[in-house]
Formats: structure tokens, sequence, C-alpha cells
């Protein structure tokens, strides 16, 4: 597995133990009728899950077992920089995303802004992805 | 595909067909129970089939854990999956339950069914994180040659 599939699949990780953990104690908050400020996080569970687990997941086995190259004569990934840049830019929306529940103007006001990295980041990721979405020859096989 | 990973798959299928079937069941008629239905909804389909189904396949083909064991330690992979389903079988049953009629009963069953889905994959991250690891390095070439 590469290196940017390896921060992809194992930050998924980490957002499947963080999401599950919300999830269970909203669960639990339900089932004893809180409703407190742990309520102000059911938006951080839904896109935790959502994107930091699920998409991201995706993500990182796409990027390790799509078609290596653009081209059938070259060997490496192309634009892994835009890769890259999807990687941080979507965890850096989800951590936007957890401050923006906080309370107070200022946090509430993140919003957008964690939106807006989320845009960017599949966008990046599918300026990287596309080319590799070709035809492959049965020799070039799939990538490693 | 080891017997694990079947029961994972088969099983992610069976929710599919159910989440549909309520879904279906929510597109047809509104009533009382339409909010706590569709949030059983959304959780059959992202975490009884989607998840379930990541599981089953991420044991199946994510590198292996050692030659011995390739897949790790299958019986972690067992009680991850009866925790995962008990716990969602559970919210299924008591969430509905709790919202339209509130009872104690229901209340445990919420709790225990919150606890079995956290360690479920808390447990499967445990096992799985190092199996998230890059190619073998080639053999080292002896001096001699
Ligand atoms: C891939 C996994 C999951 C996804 C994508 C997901 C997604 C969602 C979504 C879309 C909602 C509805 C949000 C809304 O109404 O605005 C929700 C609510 C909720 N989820 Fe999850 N969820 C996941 C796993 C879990 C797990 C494992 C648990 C518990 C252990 C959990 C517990 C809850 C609770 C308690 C609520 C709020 C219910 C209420 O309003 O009474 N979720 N989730």
């Amino acid at each position: 597995m590469p290196l940017l599939s390896r921060w992809f699949v194992r930050t998924s990780l980490i957002y499947l133990c963080l999401g599950f953990l919300i999830g269970g104690a909203l669960l639990w908050s339900r089932a004893i009728g809180h409703t407190g400020v742990i309520w102000r996080l059911l938006p951080v569970h839904v896109a935790w899950l959502l994107f930091g687990w699920m998409m991201q997941l995706a993500m990182g086995v796409a990027y390790w077992i799509m078609p290596k190259s653009a081209a059938p004569e070259t060997a490496e990934r192309p634009l892994t920089e835009l890769a890259w840049a999807s990687y941080a830019s979507l965890n850096l929306s989800l951590l936007v995303l957890a401050l923006s529940a906080a309370e107070g103007h200022f946090f509430g006001a993140l919003r957008p802004a964690s939106g807006a990295l989320l845009g960017l980041s599949v966008l990046f990721y599918a300026a990287h992805l596309w080319p590799r979405i070709r035809a492959v020859t049965q020799a070039q096989g799939a990538s490693r | 595909m080891p017997l694990l990973v079947r029961t994972f798959i088969k099983t992610s299928l069976a929710y599919l067909v159910l989440s549909v079937l309520v879904a279906a069941l929510l597109f047809s008629k509104t009533t009382a129970a339409t909010p706590v239905l569709t949030l059983v909804y959304y959780h059959l389909f992202m975490v009884g089939w989607l998840t379930q189904l990541v599981f089953g396949v991420a044991v199946w083909m994510f590198p292996v854990f050692s030659r011995e064991k390739p897949r790790g330690n299958e019986n972690v992979g067992w009680i991850i999956y009866g925790f995962l389903n008990l716990g969602l079988l559970m919210r299924v049953v008591s969430e509905p339950w709790h919202a339209l009629r509130p009872n104690h009963v229901a209340t445990a069953l919420m709790i225990v069914s919150a606890i079995l889905q956290v360690v479920a994959g808390w447990l499967f991250v445990w096992q799985m994180w190092p199996r998230v690891k890059g190619p073998k390095p080639p053999p080292a070439r002896s001096k001699a040659a």
C-alpha cells in the first residue's frame, strides 16, 4: 500500500473510532433523555462517519488499486501533489467542522470554511484520479 | 473467500434489503413513527450494509497480518461480527420502542446497543491497524553474490 493510502486509511480508522464513540454517546443520551451539550456533536457524528470514515477509506483504497499511471509508458502516479492536497484539505475540513460545534459566533462562522475545504478536497482528488481511470492491458495489471 | 468474510458480506446484503424496505415504507406513508424510522433506516443502511460490507472486504483484501495468521485473529473477527450485529439489531428494536413508549427495558437495550457497536468499531480498528502497511522491501542480496 503506498504511503498516501496508508495515511488515508489510517486516518479513516481514527474517524471510525471517534464517529462511533460520538454515536454511542448520543444513543446513550437519547436513552436516558439527556438533552445537553453533546447534541451539538450530531453534525460532527454524521460528517466524521460519512466523509472521515467512509469517503476517506474509499479515497485511500482507490489511490492504491486504480491503474497506477495515466499512460501505459509511465509507471508513476501522476499529480500526487493534488492527492496529498486533497488529504490535507479533507482532514482540515473535518477538524474545522468539529471546532464549529463549539458555542459562540466565531465558531459557528467556521462552518462555511469547513464546507469549502471539503469541496476543494474532492475536486483535488477527482483531478488526481481522473487520468488514472483508463483501460489496463493484462501485462500492466493493477498497481501495488 | 473465508467464512468470516462471507458471513460479513452476506449479512450486509440482508441489511441492504431490509434498509431499502424500511425506506420504501417511509416513502409510502407518513406516521408518528416516521422520524425515528428514518434514523433506523439511515443506520441499517450505513452501519448494517456499508460499514459491514467494508469490514468484510477489508478483512479479506487488506495486506496480510503475517504469513501464519494472514487475517489476524479470526476469533476477534467473529466477536466484531457478533457485537456489531447484536448492537445494531438491539438499536433497531429499542429506539422506535423508546420513542413511541418510553420504558426501562428499551432504555437498557439502547445503552447496551451503544456499547456493543462502539466496542465492535474499536476492535475492528485494533485488528486492521497493523494490516495497513506498505509493500515488503525486496529481500537483501547476499554479500557473496
Ligand atoms: C457509518 C456509520 C454511521 C453513519 C453514516 C451515521 C449517520 C447518521 C445520520 C445521517 C444521522 C441523522 C442525523 C440527523 O438527524 O440530523 C445519525 C444520527 C444518529 N446516530 Fe449515526 N451514523 C453512523 C453510525 C452510528 C453508530 C455506530 C451509532 C451508535 C453507536 C450512531 C448513533 C446515532 C444517534 C444516537 C443519532 C441521533 C439519533 C436521534 O436523533 O435520536 N450512529 N447518524
